[in-house]
Parts: structure tokens; sequence; C-alpha cells
């Protein structure tokens, strides 16, 4: 071998040296720039602030899918979504054991989820190693106390029994992992023990700005959860019910205080752009143009023939007459077989809930429109204009849809339009039982898209006054006092007479259920009629042990068959009757009170124990 | 001086190689061939008019005029007189005898060259001419007379020598009388020549068989292809890619490698590929869903980390597929899933500057597009499903009254729609798909290249332009596919011992497509075969408008346009300090920058189906950035040994790569003017986002080759790999590899097999290689920005983190084993070769997320773990004939199979064996489903039940039922295998699936690629087919089910759907908008309408006509090509219309299909 001569110690050395530059010692130690770690990223107020914004997601709102509200009422007798094989699980027995129940893009709020519960505690896990001030530390605490509280309602309602996690896991927190399901007694506490401390904690006033989570909030959710447990513990045969009838008690009075006042409008608390600093507003969800929006506006409500919300018939019968009695009683209700002189004389929520009746000549083009002969036919056309006046965006016959405007686009001729018969080939509003649920009915924005972005009332006065009415009720401290505190304030801006306690007997209403006691019976019906479509009718007939209230058949208006060309169902067949969609429910089973846990979690942790009946 | 002169301007290598020259000749020969030569060949005609000109000039311009080369040396001529000639179109021979009246030269005719030598005799040599230096000039042929470039010619005991050039021809200067020049050529025994003269020598090699000496590219370096002894296909990218009209590497390769798969999801100009060696690789970090992972792709020993469409085809030599540990192992980290080199194409030393230009232009279109129903099939399907009111209202059997009427008086049919009481009803027969994509596009690439070198020099220059229109729209042309890329490499020879290099790419590609394609699709796809396609519409309210069809919405809903670009600058220097040692160093630079346009425009339409105004886009204007530098370091050093008949190869090698990806997003809604979209000009709040990761990776590694006598072969290899991706600690890893190899067929016990068994090899190899292909900072818990939900304002978003996710303790590199054993033989001398592998690949300590079902207590995905195994098995066969080249007609046909089916060996997380993750003994691409048992019947419920619509029944006791629905007659029935009446899924354990039941399997198995060519004279055909040979689909969409979803139309093949008169269909029962029991029934996974996804298709079929030479001659080109050719013109297989397998949906079920295109062009050197 011959090295070449020329080949000298130059290059060696070159070769060498970028060897040694190469092997700098840190160059496998590469660190996140743009990504924080758990310890650079929850140390200042700041940063829990910024952290704690996506826990408000928790609170859908409009939601996303399903949407909160309306989606929890299509299991109740209040509301049917009118698509063949869309009757509620729970009727139609199609509930099922489900496989899986964890991690899912979209939290199911009665899911075996606990992903949200992880969210928090992280939170308030990282408190103690923060840079922050006890006070703020305090707060912080509060308010994670209170979303954990708020995700553990919907477990507890589901469920009954669930583990409760107070600190985020890892995988190897396998004693808690593998561990029994706590008792419901003691999940309760611990829920109420949290939100009192957090009540006592929190920051005055509004620390982290407008519509963010202050004591009115903690409040708004005892008054609600205490009412729900205190009930379900009673009717269910379960101890210490008043524990948690008193704390509804004790702050819903405060929450009463603080709010003397509700939206004089029944129709702009479900239809307004912002909410912003209306009275007894406590906490709304805000959506904007461009930025946040939502899909429950003109399109989803009215667009699809034949799968629109609709409300039922026992329903639209709970809603008072303008004499302040029921139908079966009322002095002043024209009857059932006429869609116009059901509607007449009822409380102004059912306008403000259900689309009432009307016909109208639609001209060339048709978006265009006249009144036809029959004065009727425009009764409800102006009685809208005259509830609605201020309001024009909203709520307004007759019906039209995909439109930037009110008017721009297809009129639909009347109100009831049925998807199976539609001679007029109306383009909108067609429902099954005739009864189309527009509570939400809008054109905020007005870009004729499915973009909404009305704002969502979360908690409001209304709520905590019939809370607090109902646990005043069951603690036998229900008089005309309370009542006027309460429902008498709902009560004229659904130009109402207020409810009059000493008037309310057995034969108030004749098709009261026997079991439930007068006055009892006056107060839920406001809940329901209050609520409707809110989404909180399944958990109250759960808590009031009433699943049998689903057994009901849903129906729809009474028809005379051969004004729609025989294309209709009637119950039980005949010429005339009530529409029907689905068949009749295959009955209540009492398994239904508890949801069932999913197979997979069963197998993963054999100290799980299936609810009764699943 | 000394020269050869050839003609300065035709080398046409073709007609060379079928040249032969002989330059020691023998009196007999000249004979001969003159004889023969002039028998054919000397009607040339010549004109010349020249007075005491200079032999050489004057041979310059016969040589131009008739495309004969004159071989001589001028020192010969220089004793020549000079001419004068006045001869029109007179005979060649008889110039020639002209010219060379009275010279002291003799000439002869070799076929297409003169051969000029002195015709006085030889003067003996005298002591001081045998030390005069003088040069050797010569031609290398093989045994067949074609010319052999690159052949390596030395002086035996200097360092002096050649390279012969595209012709064959070299020069070796300033040798002494007696000298031996050693030549030698890979695959050909090595020739001594002593040289004696100044004659032209011509060497004409022996094709070695013991060395079958194909050189191969393998790990930082070469090896002779006989000393293989792992896993490894080369292919010849030039002989492969032919005259294909189609510009991604991609296409180029399908089902050419055995066990390389390609997948190319969307027939989408520029739509992106991935490859993948071996099948199933791994998890993905989910843990779910099984991932063929990609091999590691190098060019020039380089890792590239461009997308692959970059890479132009016209500027590779050759792809080498690395499939087995035992020859991956030696890069590392990344190349636990096979390795891809990629060698480029360079130039060549003492060879004159060679142009090529080729040049194509295709017209595409859509192969295959699915086939709507007709109106009436349609109409009449919404009336079977019980629909009375169809989107917003239309009356279904009015619509259907109108149509009738209007197609009875054709001539009142109105373009668009009926407007009948304010609602619109399309009425007349259109074909909206065909109207999104059945146009034909063209497609036009371009290339350019110039190759050369010099003594000490080789350069190559290349410049290339793609430009493929897409399908869809092209008027509006929204859809297409640029590409402009240069390229360029030069080395040189600083010194005997030192060589630079310096290699140079830069890509520049565009891709663009409509903003909403999703949605265009969803149209398209949903809806019926009565969609005016017009430009425009009349709405219910009288409004006209622009009409919704998927062409105005994918026209004038804005483009998504990617402009990539990638510029690549790698240095290297190679030194030889001794003979055998060679220490290479290279470091390279890569920029790869990406820039996004995407305009979602706001449009207001109306809508083509209900004649409503609807509003389609988000107004959205976004422009983002992502750059990808990368820099990589390699030295290495190889050691070249032999001690008789031992020899040993020895490399090490140090490597580290550094990348670093950053980008940036902005977007803004709210256009002032929506016709010209910009940041600046919206007014929506502004978005923005960044994003940054970086990892490194570093290793050391060393190679050993042995063997003796070139028949027992040994290769060790090691690896010490650190990466980034891991915590300290458990940075490092060291994996080994080994292989062994045995040339049977040089064994003396096999000589007398050897006419028939030409060659045959053994080969076995095993290794172990770490993965550690996972995300940046995976083993760090991060949080970051996610934009909530929730306002506190009506004007921005708030910012806040994500939770971060579980990390696990033990958390380290994926191990991944591969054995692989394998044959190589020749058969017939070679004419017939293949080889054969079978192989099985380990896939140990996966890292997957949720890999381990945790409660979900935990609340969140199980932390990434090394927790699963996988194994692969399977055979990769190639196979090639090639007929003998002294035949008339040569043909060579090539053959491809490889098969393999993968397991989950491990899972430990999942005992249970819960079926909605894997599971231990799982077979990867397992599809679970019902095994479907016709129809309910009416007969099936209790008599009376039934309303009039066949719905709401009582089923009978002994009926099963799917669990949780109410079945109505028509509905499909399923299997109760366990007898309980319900149908269902059990716990959906693979202990207890309840009826469900493995009933297909959806992994590709037997990919299989056919290659063939056949030429006769100038004409040469070829052909490329591929195809799968059996897997199963369970496809559930708009284009498979009819009424898929509430709105979705039906198609040609749907119409055989259950209704009460049609018991025996094969569609089940339909509901009103596909509601109803239909998500049960039809949607569930069955045995029915599980797809068979085998196919055969046609990718390429070409003609090629060579020009012959002495045409060209006249033209000054040295070859011309020109060629037609169709790509994708046929497709074998059993799915529905407008559906192919492999190809992904875009959007509601429907694909991009790939484009059939008839292409011609030229192809040209000179």
């Amino acid at each position: 071998m011959q090295i070449h001569s020329a080949m000298n110690k130059n290059i060696w050395a070159m070769i060498l040296l970028l060897g040694l530059a190469a092997c700098s010692k840190d160059f496998l130690d590469r660190q996140p720039k743009i990504e924080l770690t758990t310890a650079s990223a929850l140390a200042t107020n700041e940063n829990f602030q910024t952290y704690t914004w996506k826990l408000y997601d928790y609170i859908s709102g409009y939601g996303g899918t399903p949407e909160y509200m309306v989606s929890q009422e299509y299991n109740s007798d209040n509301m049917i979504q009118g698509n063949v094989g869309q009757q509620s699980a729970y009727m139609n027995h199609t509930k099922i054991v489900p496989n899986t129940g964890a991690v899912t893009p979209y939290l199911v709020v009665s899911g075996w989820d606990f992903s949200y519960i992880r969210q928090v505690n992280v939170m308030i896990d990282a408190i103690d190693h923060s840079q922050m001030s006890q006070e703020k530390r305090d707060h912080w605490r509060s308010v994670g106390y209170f979303f954990r509280a708020l995700r553990y309602y919907d477990l507890l309602a589901a469920y009954g029994d669930v583990p409760w996690i107070d600190h985020a896991l890892t995988e190897d927190s396998t004693a808690v992992l593998y561990t029994k399901r706590t008792p419901r007694e003691t999940v309760a506490q611990h829920m109420l023990d949290d939100l009192e401390w957090a009540h006592a904690h929190i920051g005055d006033g509004n620390p982290d700005g407008k519509n963010t989570i202050n004591q009115a909030c903690i409040e708004l959710l005892i008054s609600r959860f205490g009412l729900f447990e205190g009930t379900w513990r009673k009717y269910h045969g379960l101890e210490q019910a008043d524990i948690f009838l008193q704390a509804c008690k004790t702050y819903s009075e405060k929450l009463m205080e603080r709010f003397p006042a509700a939206m004089p409008n029944y129709n702009a608390v479900y239809n307004s752009q912002t909410l912003s600093d209306q009275p007894g507003i406590i906490l709304y969800k805000q959506y904007a143009p461009n930025l946040t929006d939502h899909a429950w506006g003109p399109k989803s409500i009215g667009s699809a023939a034949g799968s629109t919300s609709e409300v039922t018939r026992d329903a639209v019968d709970s809603y008072l007459c303008t004499d302040g009695k029921p139908i079966s009683t009322s002095q002043v209700y024209e009857g059932h077989q006429n869609m116009y002189d059901q509607f007449r004389h009822r409380d102004n929520r059912l306008y403000f809930t259900v689309e009432p009746p009307y016909k109208v000549t639609v001209g060339t083009p048709n978006s265009t429109w006249s009144y036809t002969s029959n004065p009727k036919d425009a009764e409800y056309i102006q009685l809208m204009e005259s509830l609605m006046k201020g309001y024009p965006l909203t709520l307004q016959l007759p019906f039209c849809l995909w439109s930037t405007s009110m008017q721009e686009n297809a009129i639909t001729s009347m109100c009831p339009v049925f998807a199976s018969y539609n001679p007029t080939n109306d383009i909108a509003g067609a429902t099954r039982l005739g009864y189309l649920f527009w509570k939400q009915w809008n054109r905020f924005p007005l870009d004729g898209n499915n973009n909404s972005t009305t704002a969502y009332p979360i908690f409001r006065i209304g709520e905590a006054w019939l809370n607090y009415a109902e646990c005043m009720f069951e603690l036998g401290l229900f008089n005309q006092q309370v009542a006027d505190m309460t429902i008498n304030k709902l009560r004229p801006r659904a130009g109402l007479p207020a409810m009059e306690v000493a008037h309310i007997g057995t034969d108030f209403d004749l098709n009261r259920d026997s079991d439930v006691p007068a006055i009892l019976w006056e107060i839920r019906r406001e809940r329901r009629v209050e609520l409707m479509g809110d989404g909180f009718r399944f958990n109250d007939l759960k808590r009031w042990k009433k699943g049998t209230y689903l057994n009901k058949m849903q129906l729809g208006l009474y028809v005379r068959n051969a004004a729609y060309g025989n294309k209709l169902s009637i119950y039980g067949g005949g010429s005339e009757g009530y529409v029907q969609f689905f068949p009749k429910p295959l009955g209540w089973e009492d398994k239904y009170y508890l949801e069932p846990i999913p197979s997979q979690e069963l197998l993963l942790n054999k100290n799980l124990i299936q609810n009764p009946g699943w | 001086m000394y020269a050869i002169y050839f003609n300065k301007f035709v080398q046409l290598r073709r007609c060379i190689r079928q040249c032969l020259l002989i330059m020691k000749l023998t009196t007999l020969l000249i004979v001969l061939t003159m004889l023969q030569v002039s028998a054919k060949s000397f009607a040339q005609q010549v004109t010349l008019s020249e007075r005491n000109s200079s032999l050489e000039s004057i041979f310059n311009s016969i040589s131009t005029q008739t495309g004969y080369d004159f071989l001589f040396i001028r020192k010969t001529i220089k004793k020549a007189k000079p001419v004068s000639i006045d001869v029109k179109n007179a005979e060649l021979r008889d110039v020639l005898q002209e010219i060379f009246d009275g010279q002291p030269l003799k000439y002869s005719v070799e076929d297409r060259s003169i051969v000029v030598t002195s015709s006085e005799a030889s003067v003996a040599t005298s002591k001081a001419d045998a030390l005069q230096q003088m040069d050797a000039s010569g031609k290398v042929t093989d045994e067949g007379g074609n010319v052999l470039q690159g052949a390596t010619i030395r002086v035996k005991g200097k360092t002096t020598g050649a390279v012969s050039d595209e012709n064959g021809t070299f020069i070796v200067r300033n040798l002494l009388k007696g000298d031996v020049l050693v030549v030698s050529y890979a695959g050909f025994a090595t020739q001594e020549i002593q040289v004696n003269g100044t004659q032209p020598i011509t060497v004409v090699l022996k094709t070695d068989q013991k060395a079958l000496d194909e050189i191969v590219v393998v790990g930082y370096g070469t090896q002779k292809k006989s000393d293989v002894t792992g896993a490894i296909s080369t292919v010849d990218i030039p002989s492969v890619l032919g005259n294909r009209p189609i510009s991604t590497l991609s296409s180029v390769l399908q089902n050419v490698v055995p066990g390389l798969n390609i997948s190319i999801p969307s027939g989408q100009p520029g739509s992106s590929t991935s490859f993948n060696i071996r099948g199933a690789t791994t998890l993905n970090t989910s843990g779910n869903s099984i991932v063929s992972g990609a091999p590691l792709i190098l060019v020039d020993n380089v890792p590239f980390n461009g997308p692959l469409n970059m890479i132009d085809p016209n500027n590779i030599a050759t792809i080498t597929t690395l499939k087995d540990a035992g020859s991956a192992a030696i890069y590392g980290g990344r190349s636990a899933f096979g390795v891809i080199l990629i060698t480029t194409k360079k130039g060549l030393k003492n060879q004159k500057p060679q142009f090529s230009i080729s040049s194509q232009v295709s017209f595409a279109r859509a192969g295959n597009l699915p086939d709507l129903a007709s109106p009436e099939q349609f109409l009449q399907s919404l009336s079977d499903m019980g629909t009375t009111t169809f989107w917003s209202g239309q009356n279904v059997a009015l619509w259907r009254q109108l149509y009738d009427s209007i197609q009875a008086n054709p001539d009142q049919m109105p373009a668009s729609g009926v407007i009948y009481r304010g609602q619109g009803y399309p009425v007349r027969r259109t074909n909206p798909i065909k109207d999104l994509m059945g146009g034909t596009v063209p497609h036009v690439q371009n290339n350019f290249a110039v190759t050369g070198g010099g003594k000490k020099t080789t350069y190559r220059f290349a410049f290339g332009n793609t430009h493929e229109k897409g399908i869809m729209v092209p008027d509006a042309d929204l859809d297409h596919f640029k590409r402009y890329n240069v390229a360029s490499s030069f080395k040189i020879d600083l010194t005997k011992w030192l060589t630079a290099e310096v290699e140079q790419g830069y890509y520049n590609e565009i891709t663009s497509k409509p903003s909403d394609q999703g949605f265009v699709y969803y149209v398209a796809a949903t809806y019926p075969s009565l969609l005016p396609i017009t430009d425009s519409l009349t709405a219910n309210s009288g409004v006209k408008g622009i009409n919704g069809s998927p062409k105005n919405i994918a026209t004038l809903s804005g483009a998504q346009a990617y402009k990539t670009s990638d510029l690549r600058l790698t240095g290297r220097a190679i030194v030889k300090p001794f003979d055998g040692l060679t220490i290479t160093g290279d470091y390279t630079y890569d920029n790869l920058q990406s820039n996004e346009t995407y305009y979602n425009r706001l449009i207001s339409v109306v809508n083509a189906m209900n004649f409503n105004v609807s509003n389609f886009g988000k107004g959205i204007y976004r422009l983002s950035n992502q750059s990808t530098l990368y820099k990589s370091l390699n030295i290495f050093a190889n050691y070249d040994g032999r001690w008789g008949d031992h020899h040993a190869n020895f490399m090490v090698g140090y490597n580290q790569e550094e990348n670093i990806t950053s980008g940036d997003l902005i977007s803004r809604t709210n256009m002032t003017n929506p016709s010209q979209p910009s940041i600046a000009n919206a007014t929506g709040p502004i978005i923005a986002g960044d994003n940054y990761a970086s990892y490194a990776l570093r290793g050391y590694f060393s190679r050993i080759n042995y063997d003796y006598k070139g028949k027992y072969l040994l290769q060790l290899n090691g690896r010490y790999d650190g990466t980034s991706n891991f915590p300290a600690g458990r940075r490092f890893g060291f994996f080994p590899s080994g292989a062994l190899g045995w040339r049977i067929s040089d064994e003396a016990f096999m000589r007398s097999f050897s006419p028939v068994l030409s060659n045959l090899k053994m080969r076995v190899s095993y290794g172990s290689v770490g993965n550690q292909n996972i995300d940046s900072y995976a083993y760090i818990p991060i949080m970051s920005g996610v934009t909530p939900g929730w306002l506190t304002g009506t004007t921005a978003y708030l910012t806040s983190f994500t939770t971060p996710g579980l990390i696990s303790s033990n958390f380290s590199w994926e191990k991944v084993q591969t054995a692989d054993v394998g044959i190589d033989f020749g058969l017939l001398s070679d004419r017939l070769t293949g080889s054969f592998d079978l192989y099985q690949r380990d896939t140990k300590n996966i890292l997957a997320l949720g890999a381990i079902p945790l409660p979900a207590l935990l609340g969140a995905s199980a932390p990434l773990q090394n927790s699963a195994s996988l194994r692969s098995k399977g055979y990769d066969i190639e196979l090639t004939y090639r007929n003998r080249a002294d035949k008339k007609v040569q043909f060579s046909i090539s053959a491809s199979l490889s098969n393999n089916k993968a397991y989950v060996t491990k899972f430990s997380g999942n005992p249970n064996k819960l079926l909605n993750t894997y599971y231990e003994g799982q077979q990867v691409g397992e599809i679970w489903g019902y095994t479907t048992d016709g129809f309910y019947s009416v007969g099936d419920f209790e008599e009376g039940t039934l309303k009039a619509d066949l719905t709401g029944g009582t089923l009978l006791p002994n009926i099963p039922k799917f669990q949780g629905e109410n079945p109505n007659p028509g509905d499909i029935r399923f299997k109760d295998f366990d007898g309980d009446g319900v149908v269902f899924n059990g716990v959906n354990t693979k202990g207890n699936s309840g009826d469900l039941r493995i009933i297909g399997n959806s992994a590709p198995r037997y990919l299989y690629g056919l290659r063939g060519s056949v030429s006769y004279k100038h004409v040469t055909f070829s052909f490329a087919l591929s195809g799968v040979g059996k897997q199963d689909l369970a496809l559930a969409n708009t284009l498979v089910l009819p009424t898929y979803n509430a709105y979705s139309t039906i198609y040609a093949y749907q119409t055989d759907y259950w209704t009460p008169s049609n018991t025996d269909a094969y569609f089940g029962r339909l509901y009103d908008k596909g509601s109803g029991n239909q998500k049960f029934n039809q949607r569930m996974p069955q045995t029915k309408f599980l797809q068979n996804g085998a196919y055969l298709r046609v990718n390429n079929l070409t003609l090629d006509y060579a020009v012959p030479t002495a045409w060209l001659r006249k033209i000054a080109l040295n070859t011309l090509h020109v060629f037609c050719s169709l790509e994708n013109p046929f497709l074998f297989d059993h799915l529905p219309k407008g559906l192919e397998p492999g190809l992904t949906s875009q959007g509601e079920g429907m694909q991009y299909p790939f484009l059939s295109k008839t292409s011609f062009g030229v192809n040209l050197t000179f």
C-alpha cells in the first residue's frame, strides 16, 4: 500500500474536525417551542384563566352533536323527532347495552365518559404547584369544583352510583381504575360539599370577566342539583332527601335576592343575539358570526319535511288557558277539534313554542302572499305580529324558509302541513303530528345559511324560581307567598292570571295524575311549560319516578282524515281523530331509570356491577 | 498527434451498437467485408467539390453526407497528399477509389465505418521506437458487437487509464511499447492486451458467467450482484418508464418490484402517494389502525423528505429496494420498514455533450365514472320508498306526471325545470357527474438533458416540466398539477486521490383543486339524473341565479392551491488515500417550502334540486406556509482487500441528521372584493397560528463483507443509533444484522448442470432494527393551544390549552426483526432469471396509544406504550425472460408476485379480546360482519299485525330479530347462529361475538405485475399490467348502497331493491330518505354486500417507432423515437361502475378516477 504523497495531514485534520463538530452533546435534545409543558403552562392566574376557557365547552348550548337541549326532549313525553325509526329508545325498547362508552369526540351527556373530569382535575391538581396567592388558588379551586360538579350531575343522573375521582389519574392508578362504583350518597355529598366550599371561596363579583362562573352560577347549580337529588331520593325511597331540598332552598333564595326579575318577553330569552345584561340571565352561551355559530336555525327547524322537532298533543294540552285554568276546566277553552280553536285563549308561551295555525294565498313569485277570504286564517298571523312587536326577525307568520330576509323566499301556505299529505307543495314546516316546535326560529344572522348566532340561556332565574317552588312544596312550605315569589313572576308575560293557591283543589285539573297532589301538579305544569324544549323533562320524569308517562301515545292534531286525502294515520282508526305517527310505546321499564354501563367497562373492571335490569 | 475521427454531429448509439468494428485487420477479413459491404451499401451517393484539400476534411464531408465513420490514426494520413476532386452524386465506392488513388494508404469498409491504414509494410521497430511514447486507441464491445460504455481500461502497473465512452471507444495516452492494458467491465471477464503498435484495438469482452457482475447500489456503497446476500431488487428506471405518459415515480413503480406496495389513493393530478414494503408494519400511534409504514427513501444516499411526486422519474437511473433487515439495517432507526435507494442519472467521463429532448402530449379522461339511474327509475324509487315529498316539497307523484308529460312533448322541454305552484321540478334527463368530470384534458410533459464529461470531470444538467390538467371542470382550471424541475450534478477529480462532487436539485410544483371539493362530491354523488346542468336557474321565487350544479359550485367556489418547492444541495468529497480505501464525506442541505392558498368563496346559488336560493362556502381566505429544513452529514470509509481466495470489504461510518419543520397560518373572512381575496382586504377577525417541530438522529455504523472464492458469502452489519424522539437515557440502541450466501452454481459438482442452470445462489439474512418513526416530543406531556367554543365577546376567539396526554414511564424503541431466505437463479444462460424470497417480519414493542384498553375512568387515551407486536409473513417472486440477442424478433417479459399475511402476535392489554381494538391472534384486515339470511317476509309476522304499509307488525315467536330493532318485511334478515332469537354482537369479544363472524379480509393479497416488450426491426411494443388477486371490501356508501343517506340518489346498478312485488331482490327494503330500518339492515357489514376487490389493470400499452439511423444522419440526429401510448386503457374488476379498487372516497363514496390517457410523443438525442 502506498499512501498518496499529496494527501497531507490537513485533510485528515479536516475530517477529524468535521466529526468533532458533529458531536455536540445536546444535538439529540430537542424541546418543543410552541407547545407548553404542564410545568410551564399552569403557573399564574392568567394560565389558569386560559386553561379554564376550554372547560366552558361542556356547556354546549345549542350544541354540536347532539343538540343538548332539544335532543334530550325527544326521550320524553314532550316532543318527538318526526323521522321513521326515531321514536325514543325508551319507548320502543331499542335501548341496548353499549359496547363502549369511553372517549368519543363529542361528549355524550349521559355517556360513561370521564375525560371531562380529567380535564378539570388536571387544573385542580396544578393549583398547589402554582405561583398564585391563596386567594387566587381558592378561586380556581372553586371554579374547578363547579365544573366537576356540573359533569358529575349528569353522571349521577344517568348512572346513580359513579366512581368519585378527585384527581387526575394515570394508568398506574389501579386502585381507582379497578374499583367499585362510589355509592350515590357519597358522590352527591361530595358534590354538595364542593359546591358549598366553592360558593364560599370563589372570587367576588365577576373576577374572570362578564359572563363567567361566579357565585350566582354556583347557587343556580346547587338549586338545580339539590332539587334533583332531593326529589330523586324522596320518590325512589332513598334517605336524607331533605338535606338536598334544603340546599336547594337556601341557595335558590340567595339567587332570587340577586335576580328579582326575569326578561319581560319569553321569546327574547331564546331569540336574541346576545343575553348580555338582560334581567334574570345568570349565564348564557354567546355565539358570533365568523367565530362560533350553531346549526339550530330556521333551516334545521323547518326544512326537511318529516324530520322536524315536534311537540306532542299531551304537551300542547298542558298549557293553561287565559283564565288560568287547564283545558279540562277552563271556561274559555274552545275545544280540540280544530287547531284554530285549540290555540285560542292559551298561555302565550304556547305560541312562542309551537307554530300556530294559519292559511294564506301564496302569490307569484312565491315570496309574496295575501290573506285568504276567511278572517279566521289571519287570526294567528295578526296575533304573532302583535306579540312580536319589536322582534321583527323571529316567530313570524306566514312561515318561510331558506331566505336572507323574511320575505325573500317561498312562503309556506298554511299551518299545519303534513309530511304525508302536502298538496300545496309547501316547502317548509311540514310535520308528522301538526305541532312544529319553533321556539328558536329566527333570522340571526341574515345570511340565509344555517349559521345561527342566537345566544343560548344556560342559567336563568326562571329555572331557579321553578326549582324553589317545587322544593318548597316538597318541604311542605309552599304557599301563596312562595307562589308570588316564583310562578307568579312568570305568569304576566305568558298572558296568564296569577296562580291562586287557595283555588287549586283536586278538581282543578280533571286530567291530573291522581298520584300527584293538585298543587304540586300545577307547579310541575308550570315547570314543563316554561322549560319546554330546554332538556329538563326526561330527568324530571326520572326523579319523580314517572317514567310511565312515556307509555302515553305520542299523538298529534285532531283531524278529519278526509281533509287530508286520507293519508294520515288516525289513532284507533276511523275517519277522524288524533294523528299518530309512532306506534304505541312498548312500555316503560324500571331499568330505564338508570343507564346501562358499557359492556367493555364491565370486562375491564370486574368490580363494576351493571345497573339493575340490564 | 493521434486521433480517432468520428463524425462530430452524428452519434447514433443504436446504429453504432449494430456496427461491427474490428481494427486489427486481417487481409481475409478486409476482402470479405469489402465484398459484403460493397454489395449492399456502396450505393451511397456523394457530392464533392474540393481543391487541394486535406484528406481529413474530405473524410469529414463524406462522413456528413453518408453517415459513414472514418477510423484512422492521424499520424498515418499525415503522409497523404492533398486531394482535388469534383463529383456529383457519385457512388461512394468510386469516390473512395479516387481519393485513395496514389496515396500511401489503404482502406476497408466495416459495416458503417471506413478504416484507413497505412499501405506501407510495418517498419521493423528500432530500439528508439520501443522507447517512444505513444497513444493507444480502441473500442470495447461485447461478444454480440454491442458497444460497452463505461468499461475501465487500466495500464498494468501504472496509475493511468481511461473509461470507454458512449461509443465504446477509448484512448490511453503516453504508453510504452509492451505496456499491458487491463480492460474490465462489470459482468464480463477482465481481459489483458499488450500494446504493440498504433493500430486501433478492438477489445471483445466475454460475459463472465461466474461473476454476473451487475453492480448493485447498497447502503453506503455498491456491491456486485453476485455477492449480494440480502433481499434486494433493482429496477432500471429508463427501461421501466419507457415512453409512458406519467410524471410521478409512484405510477412508474406500481407492482414492478415484488413486495414494494404503492398506494395511489386518487387519480387527481398531483395527489399524494405512499410507499410501503411488504405490507402491514406497525400500529399507528393511536393504536386504532394498523399501518403500512413507509420505507426510508434516499436519493444518492441522502434521505429525501419531500413529497415523492417532486422527483422527476426522467432523472432517475435506478431504484434499489432493500427489503430485509440484512441489507436495510445499515441505515438505522428510520430503515425498520425497508429502504428505497434512488440513484440519479450522472454524466460519464470522456463523453462529448449528449443532448436529449423528449416531449409528449396526452389526452386524459376519466375511464370510469358512476352510472346514475334514469329519471324514471329514480322517481320510481321515491314512490317505492314511500316518499311523498322530496327535499323541501316536491310532490313525488306530481313530479312523475310532469316528467312524463314533458317526455311526451320533448320540444317543450325546458332546460332547467318546471315551476309548478311555487315549487321547481327538474324534468330533463342529465348527467351531472359527466358534466363535472366528463371532459378530456391535455397533459404535457417536456424534458431536456445534457450529459457529458472530460478527462477528469462528469456533468449532467436536466430540466423538465409537466403540466397536467385535472378532469374536474377543466375550463375553470382549478384542478391541475404543474411541476418544474432543474437538476444538475458535477464531479471532478481534483487530484489522483481526491474527487469532489456537487449535486443540486430544485423542484417546484403547484397543485390546485376546487376548495370545497368535498361538497362538490357530495352534490355530484347524491343528486339524481334530473339535476339541471344549465349555468343559471330560476328560483321558486322567480329570481334568476347561478345554478347550484356540481360543476358550477366547483367552478365558483375558489381554489385550494399548494405551491411546493424544494432546494437540495449536496457536496461530496471522495478521498482515496491508497489502493482499496475510499473515504466519502457528504453534506446535504435541503429546504422544502410549501405554501397553501385556500379560498372558500361565499356563493349564492339556486339549489338545483329544490329551486331555493342558498349560500355555499364560508368566504374564508387562508394562507399558510410550511418549511422543512433538513441537514445531513455522512462520513464513511470503505476498504476493499483481497488475500488469495479471501476477499473482504470493511465499511465504517458516521451519520447525523437534523430536521426542523415550522409553519404559520393566517385566515380571514368577509372579503371586501370576493373576486380578489386577500388578508388585507378582508374585514373578518384575523385567525393565525404557528407550529414547530424538530428531531435529530445520530448513528455509528459498520459493515463487513467477506467471501471465500466468491462462493461463500458473509455480511455483518451493526449500527448504534440515537434519536431525539425518545427521552434521555433511552435514546440509543444497538441494532445488528447479518447474512449468509452460497453460490451453489460455482461448486464443482454443479458444473454438469451449467448449460441449463447457469446461476444458483441461496441466501439467508436476519436482523433487528429499531423504529423511531413517531412524532417529535411524544415523550413530553405537552399542551397545545386550542380555540374553545366559548366566547366572552363577539369579535375574537379565546385561547386555551389542550389537556396534556398521559405519558408512559416505559417508552422506547420499537424493534423490527426480519428473517429472509432467498434464492437467486438463472436458467438457459441466464435468459431466464429470477429470485424468490420468503420472509417473516416481527415488529415488537409497538408504541401505540390506547393499545391497552383502560377503563374509561382514566379519562384519557391510554399512554403511548411499548405494548403490541405484529408479525407479517410472505413471499416475493420475480421472474424475467429475455430471448437470445441474435434473434430477429426481440422480446422480454418480467413478472412479479408478492403476498403476505399479517397477524397481531401480542396485544397484552386486551386479554378479553374485545373486537373494537386489536387482540392477540388477529389477522390484519379481518372483517367482522353478520351473515345475510335473505329478507323478512310477510309470513314472518303474526297475521293481521302488519299495517297497510307493511310496518309495525309483530314477529312470529321463532323468527330472530336484530337487537334493539323492529324489522319489517323486506328488511334484511341475519343468521342467528346461537339461536337465542336475537341477532347481536354479544359482548363484542372474540369469545362472545354473538352472531358476528369473520366474513372476509380487506388486506390485498397476491399482488402481481407483468411487463414485457416485443420488438421487430424499428418497432417496439410494450405493455405493463398490475393487479391484486384477492381482497374483500366492506364498502358502505352512496355508490354501493341505494339511498344510503337522506336525499341520496340511486345508481343504475342499485335499482333491484325489495318491494312487495319484487321480493327476490338484491338490495333490501328502502325507506323514505334512507331512514327507518335501513341503518341496521343495509349498512351493517354483512356477507351479502361484501365486495370483491380483486382486479387486473392494464397500466400501459406503448408502440414505439425508432426512426432508422440512415434518415437521421441527414438531420444531424442520433436517435429519434416517435411513440403512441395508452395509459390505464383497461380495468377488469368486480366493483360497481365508478368505483376502483385502491382509490379512496373523496366524498359520499365517490372517487377521483384514474385517468385514461392517450399520448403521443417524440424522444430524440443528438
